[in-house]
């Protein structure tokens, strides 16, 4: 090998080793690519999740923290208009008033209710997603009159499927469709299963209301969000069905656990969930028999013997139903995509999953366990109905999975954390987060 | 008596120098002799000096006389991360500190005049050295801050030739491993307000104390025909069970009452322990030698990472703190090959190709783990003009493959690991 040679290998040997030392260059994200969707315009048809309500009411802080809003930031579609609320948000927002020590105390806060703050956009808006709205809601005007939302969101302009189809220009390309909660919860938040909708009924209008959309929209494509376990949420799992003594423990006399007191002042049974809305009858004495006390506000409170009502009460066997009821809906969403005679093209979000997963064993997030436990889980908003800022960015990133792995795109997830807040019902930014 | 020096000399090099990185996969160290390391660690067959405590035991029948063989390697690491979505996301990068890392070997045969052999040998065959620049910065600090393993081993070992034509040998012998292992990370806690924002409360540092592990390891060469060597040797797996303290510093949030909540709700500084697992590493080796001068091998060195399960920290008073970070690595396979040839100066060189042992999900700033190549080039010449005392010396240039986490990274650290690994090493033997 002649010198000049050995130098030249030499030299490139040391420049070799000089780029495998240095630092690392910063990755850029990647350019978007829809697959065969196109995401330019996005809309949003669903219930109070897709509409962002929280901790009892709908607020633009929250409204634009929306799973729905969210996924079409990250999709770089065109911006949503929304039927933002200002101030205190409408009804007023609930709040932590007293958080240390325990009990944690949760109001209203105190003041005037928000406004709307483009209530006459002459166009629909892009979220039209409608506290309580039902998937027959779709097509179907004539219930619209009974919920004030619709008269913030849909505002009398015809059904909520001609409005996303004929009120928005340009058309939207993609649309993100939540439906099935309501036709539940409504019911469940009363203890009752009285006024379920029939596995029929909303197998109809599910049906019906797809195929209208397709009809009017032939090109776009869609994300369907199935629907949760209802009866999983904090407002339903937070009180508990047990007599509890001033340390928290269930009260055991002679190896057995005492429970309330139910419907007709029967004990209620093991798997029998006392609501949300019943803590406050809870700590003035109600369902702890006499002799007993309730420590649930902080000191003790002597029970008066008299059971929890119906309506406080989600029983076994009522839960049960709704349970079913969710799996059958579910079922319902997932055979209409995979259906021979009349196959669709949607991609399926699975917030059933999401929240079973948020149960049990919870979500980790830089090691963080996150879960559906009330106030302290960091998923749930203040009325432990409603997912927070965090858990619509995730439930954002189940959307971003469904639609990648549908359509070949490569929307990139959003970091959760990054919509942290210092409470359940604030926008101030987290303290603290690596 | 001359033995009691040798034992005093070893403990006194294991002192001296502290291995404290990885430069094969998951935490391996490879660098045991410079001779080898200069044929890429392809020695299973061909060692042919005390190195062969480390490299295959069976090979001490052939090294006449009384060997001397000491050495140490510079390691030097350099790493640094790009992160991707959704954390710590596009456009944020760390750095590593540079390590620098002086892991060194000593090993002394013997052959008796019959068909036995003997040896002792000090090295470091694990060792791990992990700090992050800007640490209070540093997004993955809720993973590791420092992450420092290193290992101390022991060995005797014997070895036999056997039958009249003295082309089978076998080895054995045991190893005294001891370990010391620091793990420091941050802690945090979602704020109790339930907006989910998380508090960065407190530093959770485990030191353990030098703990005993105990092995074995076997082996043996077969000469099948006169210019061909077949070697095969076996370390079996180590575990050391660490004891040592857990050292909590709670850091202020700001807010009294938050404080008090933490401050309930942490563990006190109190000992812990843990699992350290060296694992199992088994080499086949083929040596050809080409007339006087020339020597090839090529190795297989297949080690047993799926004993690697979790990292995990028992705290004595406050069980409820424990944790268990999972790792389940699989086992990897390095392909190493190597060229030896002799004349007034040894020359040597290789390359091996050695086979990550993370699996994507457990790829994190503590183990960047990832395939890697390396190329070796190494000589020997004698020192002295009876030739008693000769130097060998390697240069390592480890190529490690940059490794992406893919979006499934068990603690939502993603994206791209980039490293190299420079290593430079000496020894000195001696022979009676």
């Amino acid at each position: 090998m002649t010198n000049r040679k050995r130098t030249s290998v030499l030299l490139v040997a040391a420049a070799v080793v000089a780029v495998s030392c240095s630092k690392i260059e910063p990755i850029t994200a990647p350019a978007l690519s829809p697959g065969r969707a196109n995401f330019s315009v996005i809309a949003a048809l669903g219930t109070s999740i897709t509409a962002g309500f929280q901790s009892g009411g709908l607020v633009d802080r929250h409204q634009v923290h929306s799973y729905a809003v969210l996924f079409a930031q990250q999709a770089g579609a065109r911006a949503m208009d929304l039927p933002l609320i200002d101030g205190n948000g409408l009804p007023p927002l609930l709040e932590i008033q007293h958080l240390f020590p325990p009990p944690v105390r949760i109001g209203s806060i105190a003041g005037p209710a928000g406004n709307p703050t483009n209530l006459l956009l002459p166009t629909a808006y892009h979220n039209l997603a409608i506290p309580g709205a039902r998937v027959s809601d779709v097509i179907d005007t004539t219930k619209y009159l009974r919920n004030p939302y619709f008269g913030l969101i849909q505002r009398t302009h015809g059904s909520l499927a001609h409005q996303v189809a004929e009120q928005l220009n340009p058309q939207p390309t993609f649309l993100l469709f939540e439906f099935g909660a309501n036709e539940l919860l409504g019911p469940a938040l009363n203890g009752t299963t009285l006024g379920l909708t029939s596995v029929a009924a909303f197998a109809d209008s599910f049906g019906r209301a797809l195929d209208t959309l397709q009809a009017l929209l032939p090109n776009a494509k869609m994300a369907v969000v199935n629907l949760p376990d209802v009866t999983r949420l904090p407002f339903f799992t937070t009180v508990s069905n047990k007599q509890l003594d001033a340390r928290g423990q269930p009260v055991v006399i002679n190896g057995r656990t005492q429970f309330l007191l139910g419907p007709n002042n029967a004990p209620l049974t093991a798997a029998d969930q006392v609501l949300l809305s019943a803590a406050p009858a809870v700590a003035a004495g109600f369902g702890y028999p006499q002799g007993t006390f309730s420590y649930l506000s902080g000191v003790p409170v002597s029970g008066n013997g008299i059971g929890l009502t119906d309506g406080q009460v989600l029983s076994t066997s009522e839960a049960l139903t709704i349970q079913d009821r969710a799996r059958r809906f579910n079922a319902i969403i997932d055979t209409t995509l995979k259906s021979v005679t009349k196959p669709r093209d949607y991609a399926i979000a699975d917030l059933a999953g999401l929240l079973h997963r948020a149960e049990s064993p919870g979500i980790e997030l830089r090691r963080v366990l996150y879960t559906t436990k009330f106030v302290t889980g960091g998923l749930f908003s203040l009325d432990g109905i409603h997912p927070n800022d965090i858990a619509h960015a995730l439930l954002c990133n189940q959307v971003i999975d469904a639609v990648n792995k549908r359509y070949g795109s490569n929307l990139q997830p959003v970091d959760p954390l990054e919509f942290a807040t210092l409470s359940a019902s604030s926008a101030s930014a987290a303290r603290a987060g690596p | 008596m001359r033995l009691g020096r040798s034992w005093l000399a070893l403990a006194l090099a294991g002192l001296a120098f502290l291995p404290a990185v990885a430069s094969g996969a998951g935490y391996g160290i490879y660098e045991q002799g410079a001779a080898v390391l200069g044929m890429a660690g392809a020695g299973t067959a061909s060692v042919n000096d005390a190195s062969a405590m480390f490299f295959n035991p069976a090979a001490m029948t052939g090294i006449p006389g009384t060997r001397l063989y000491a050495g140490g390697s510079l390691i030097q690491v350099f790493t640094s991360f790009a992160g991707m979505a959704p954390f710590p996301g596009f456009g944020v990068t760390e750095e590593m500190e540079p390590t620098r890392a002086f892991p060194g070997t000593a090993y002394l045969t013997h052959r008796f005049e019959g068909p036995w052999a003997i040896g002792l040998g000090y090295n470091s065959p694990f060792g791990l050295a992990t700090e992050w620049k800007n640490v209070d910065q540093f997004t993955g600090r809720y993973i590791v801050v420092r992450a420092d393993l290193r290992t101390y081993n022991y060995s005797i070992g014997a070895a036999r030739e056997l039958g009249k034509k003295k082309k089978l040998s076998i080895g054995f012998g045991g190893n005294l491993v001891y370990c010391r292992a620091t793990l420091v990370n941050r802690r945090f806690i979602a704020d109790p307000g339930g907006g989910g924002g998380q508090l960065e409360v407190a530093q959770f540092g485990l030191t353990s104390n030098v703990a005993p592990g105990y092995g074995w390891n076997g082996g043996l060469t077969w000469t099948p025909a006169k210019d061909w060597k077949v070697g095969l040797t076996y370390r079996g797996r180590v575990v050391n069970h660490a004891d040592g303290d857990a050292d909590i510093t709670q850091y202020s949030t700001g807010d009294p009452q938050v404080d008090a909540a933490v401050t309930a709700s942490l563990p006190p500084d109190q000992p812990a322990s843990t699992v350290l697992i060296l694992p199992s590493i088994a080499s086949l080796g083929l040596a050809w030698h080409w007339g006087s001068a020339w020597t090839f091998e090529g190795d297989a060195v297949y080690t047993g990472w799926k004993a690697f399960k979790d990292i995990p920290i028992y705290f004595q008073n406050t069980t409820a703190a424990n944790t268990r970070t999972v790792e389940n690595y699989d086992n990897s396979l390095a392909i190493r090959v190597g060229a030896e040839r002799r004349a007034a100066i040894t020359w040597r060189a290789g390359y091996y190709h050695d086979q990550a042992a993370a699996p994507t999900e457990s790829v994190s700033p503590a183990i960047p783990d990832a395939d890697r190549h390396g190329v070796t080039a190494g000589f020997g010449m004698g020192l002295l003009a009876d030739k008693r005392l000769t130097l060998d010396v390697y240069q390592l240039a480890l190529f490690v493959q940059n490794r992406k986490t893919d979006g499934v990274n068990r603690d939502g650290y993603e994206g791209e690991y980039k490293s190299f690994v420079s290593s430079t090493g000496l020894s000195l033997a001696y022979h009676w």
